[in-house]
């Protein structure tokens, strides 16, 4: 009975090791992706960040008036004083 | 007892093959990178400040880089591989040859690798190289506020280091903190729990929100490099800002340098001329000296002077700008035909003592304490080495060394009531967790509100009725001088070299901003007033649209 209690003892104990051994493992594993994610979120974000202020800035604005050909020549006329009614 | 010692023998072979192979590893091939992936113990860099303008749109952010390296150990074709590479990153093959060196475990060929060129690497497939992570700044607006900013280099370490302008005063607080890891980890770098674990997190640049509106640095930019176009100047520059406070709304000189190529560039470029050049500023002096001869009651705006023709100092002879002469004409009359022999009268009503004293008032010669990297102080020479012809000349801004924001902080008093300002380009500090707001520091106060009133109304005059009559924005009145000064040359002033400088107000009642326009040599004339006073109202009237202001 004393034996098969001390083998019944020493398979808990392997058993436990075992377990948190593989536990340990896998958190390991699981802190390995998290660290990598959040670095590649991160870089991520700081990219669109990168896209979203170049959209957003006068440079790009520029960009775009001179490929649409909006120069000082081409810009619209507006028709401050009217001579003539245009309410057909 | 058979089986015991086949087991024991089994045993021992087993801790014999383990000493064997940590014998291998770590005396054999003691790689640094083995060693280093037991314990790691890194800096972890922080992230450096932001730089916004006042509505928060983002002047300076950080872009993720790359720095390629290559391990030659294990590079089969060095040739192949810097022919691959080199098709990307136009380096030069023999260049990536050179610095693949087979004798060391661990070369860096390229650093600033952006993402779309690492995606390009990568989808080579090429063994024995690999990519370290970094960051570098990012200009969204490219340098249209190159000499404000500044840039960031390297030091001998590898470390951040801002350089000029903004980067370089607030580097302390942009770069932040790092931080430190320390972690065990197996060979697959999974952290080995039992081991040390400990991680210090860094704390981040704080970002700077800055008083400066991208809109008027645009207006500034755009204007300046076509007046420096049409009157074919060397250099030039636009400063505009709040009179009441000198926070700087734009602060624009070309010719200019490229952040992110700042390499490429000579120091010259690199000098913000609005605070680290000096110059004679001429006529647009004489508003100070008029100011300040009213505040001390010497002058009365309408005094009468008796404008006969040129005065004699020594051996020196004192003429008008066009050597015309009106007779009888007012103090008022002295500012708008911008009369020097009118203004050496109100230098000797003054007195040397008083002349000398009022520019130690205006802050000359001493640093405005903006916050730039680079700022110099102008020069005034001792009271013991100025002759009389010294005393008269500086009444019309002769004699004196003096530099754009000295000036600008200068007129800003006489039109403010006398306040003496810091002038500042940061308005607030974020960081982490809290904002610090900048608030307006007024020095000295060494005028009055009836004087500047009384000032204001004379400059309004000098505009309305000057010598030239410039096309301004109709419904507006607006306040503002010229200066011409001659650039000294070996003791000696060249004629043909002027800077011509326009500093103005606007609207004349209660400015809303004050610009500062400085030409150095146009060649289309040598005049202020046909170069940098039409560009200083091209750039009004854009303003004045700018901030709704309506017409009175």
């Amino acid at each position: 009975m004393k034996k098969i209690l001390i083998y019944f003892f020493l398979f808990l104990l392997i058993a436990g090791n075992v377990y948190s051994f593989v536990s340990g493992i896998e958190l390991a594993n699981e802190i390995g992706t998290f660290e990598t994610e959040s670095k590649r979120i991160h870089q991520e974000n700081i990219e669109l960040e990168k896209k979203a202020t170049t959209i957003n800035s006068l440079q790009y604005a520029a960009s775009i008036a001179a490929s649409l050909d909006f120069v000082k020549q081409a810009a619209p006329i507006y028709l401050n004083n009217l001579t003539y009614a245009l309410n057909r | 007892m058979t089986k015991v010692k086949i087991l024991l023998f089994f045993f021992l072979i087993l801790n014999l093959a383990i000493i064997g192979k940590l014998f291998c590893i770590q005396v054999l091939h003691s790689y640094p990178s083995i060693s280093g992936d037991y314990l790691k113990t890194k800096k972890i860099y922080p992230e450096r400040g932001r730089i916004y303008d006042r509505s928060k749109h983002p002047f300076v952010l950080n872009q993720n880089s790359y720095l390629l390296f290559a391990e030659p150990k294990k590079i089969s074709s060095k040739i192949e591989l810097s022919s691959k590479l080199d098709e990307i990153l136009h380096m030069g093959e023999s260049t990536l040859e050179v610095r693949i060196d087979e004798s060391k475990y661990w070369v860096a060929l390229a650093n600033g690798i952006n993402e779309e060129e690492k995606d390009k690497i990568n989808n080579l497939k090429l063994k024995g190289i690999g990519f370290e992570y970094g960051m570098k700044r990012y200009y969204p607006e490219a340098s249209l506020a190159a000499h404000l900013l500044g840039f960031v280099g390297k030091t001998s370490d590898s470390g951040d280091i801002g350089y000029f302008g903004l980067e370089g005063y607030y580097d302390k607080d942009l770069k932040g903190l790092p931080g430190i890891l320390e972690s065990e980890r197996d060979l697959l770098g999974r952290p080995i729990f039992i081991g040390t674990q400990e991680i210090v997190n860094p704390e981040n640049g704080r970002d700077l929100i800055l008083c400066i509106d991208k809109s008027v640095q645009e207006i500034s930019k755009r204007k300046l490099k076509e007046g420096m176009e049409r009157y074919q100047a060397k250099q030039g520059c636009v400063i505009t800002a709040d009179p009441y406070t000198l926070q700087i709304l734009g602060m624009v000189c070309l010719p200019d340098f490229d952040m992110e190529k700042y390499y490429e560039f000579t120091e010259e470029y690199f000098k913000n001329p609005s605070i680290s050049d000096v110059y004679e500023p001429g006529s647009i002096f004489k508003p100070m000296v008029v100011a300040e001869a009213i505040q001390e009651k010497k002058i009365k705006p309408d005094d009468i002077y008796n404008e006969e023709g040129p005065i004699q100092v020594g051996e020196y002879r004192i003429m008008t700008w066009n050597n015309q002469y009106e007779g009888k004409i007012s103090i008022t009359r002295i500012l708008e035909k911008s009369s020097n022999v009118g203004m050496v009268y109100i230098g000797e009503r003054m007195g040397e003592k008083a002349l000398y004293e009022m520019m130690k008032k205006y802050g000359f010669g001493e640093p405005t304490g903006i916050d730039l990297q680079g700022e110099v102080s102008g020069y005034i020479k001792e009271r013991e080495s100025w002759y009389p012809i010294d005393y008269a000349t500086v009444t019309f801004g002769q004699g004196i060394a003096v530099t754009p924001i000295q000036i600008l902080r200068a007129f800003s008093s006489v039109i403010n009531g006398g306040m003496i300002l810091r002038p500042y380009v940061v308005c607030s500090i974020r960081s982490q967790d809290k904002q610090r707001e900048v608030k307006p520091k007024v020095e000295r106060i060494i005028g009055s509100k009836t004087t500047s009133e009384i000032l204001k109304k004379m400059l309004t005059s000098t505009v309305e009725h000057g010598e030239f009559q410039w096309v301004k924005p109709k419904g507006y009145t607006m306040g503002g001088k010229t200066g011409t000064a001659q650039i000294p040359i070996k003791g000696h002033y060249d004629p043909t070299k002027t800077i011509a400088s326009f500093i103005g107000f606007a609207p004349a009642d209660k400015p809303k901003f004050i610009t500062l326009v400085i030409l150095r040599e146009p060649q289309a004339s040598q005049w202020a007033s046909e170069t940098a006073a039409p560009l200083f109202f091209e750039i009004a009237k854009e303003l004045l649209v700018y901030y709704n202001i309506a017409p009175e």
